[in-house]
């Protein structure tokens, strides 16, 4: 997945599709905290939202 | 997989040298049984290379490397998050007291009170707190730390 700011000019679907492959992608993300998932998806949502 | 490009190795730097050696030949996975597949990959130091079948193309790929760019990914979007939260903070500001970079601006939280209420006031409007926007912080410092 390659992140763009184009993206977020696009449409809606565009976006979510974004945001569930972001989500989709933190359990992959090597040596997190246990709260990162949360706050991640929270920063991933006002990115995508 | 990991980029060493930029790797600058200094006389007192430890290195350590891994080896893998392949271990057996190139098969398709429906050749390999059920019980052999789930035992070579609960060996925590075997490293698999999965050249994937997509309508007839392969593309190369393998466990450190999807981890690797789902780190880069992260920092990625995060990078985008801090762009988004200091247009919002620097939003109908004097110049002056714009803040150009994410970490500076950050960094003016626990020195400047003026800095404090209105970056708190938006954290928690996106019902998120300072050690919320820490993790995320050390997540990419984490990640900038291991690309160096």
């Amino acid at each position: 997945m390659v992140v763009h700011y184009d993206i977020l000019n696009q449409d809606e679907s565009i976006l979510g599709q974004q945001l569930q492959n972001a989500l989709n992608m933190t359990p992959l993300v090597p040596k997190q905290k246990p709260d990162f998932p949360r706050t991640f998806e929270m920063c991933a949502r006002l990115v995508y939202g | 997989m990991e980029q060493k490009d930029h790797l600058q190795i200094n006389p007192d730097d430890s290195v350590t040298l891994y080896k893998y050696r392949i271990d057996g030949e190139k098969k398709k996975r429906r050749e390999i049984n059920n019980d052999r597949w789930n035992e070579v990959i609960a060996r925590n130091d075997a490293l698999i290379i999965v050249d994937k079948n997509i309508n007839g193309m392969y593309i190369c790929s393998c466990s450190a490397a999807k981890s690797f760019a789902a780190m880069n990914d992260a920092c990625q979007i995060i990078g985008l998050w801090y762009d988004l939260v200091l247009e919002e903070y620097n939003e109908g500001l004097e110049d002056h007291r714009k803040f150009r970079t994410f970490g500076r601006f950050f960094n003016q939280i626990n020195d400047n009170r003026h800095v404090r209420r209105r970056a708190t006031n938006i954290f928690h409007r996106l019902n998120m707190t300072i050690l919320d926007i820490e993790i995320l912080q050390h997540y990419k410092a984490f990640r900038n730390g291991r690309s160096l």
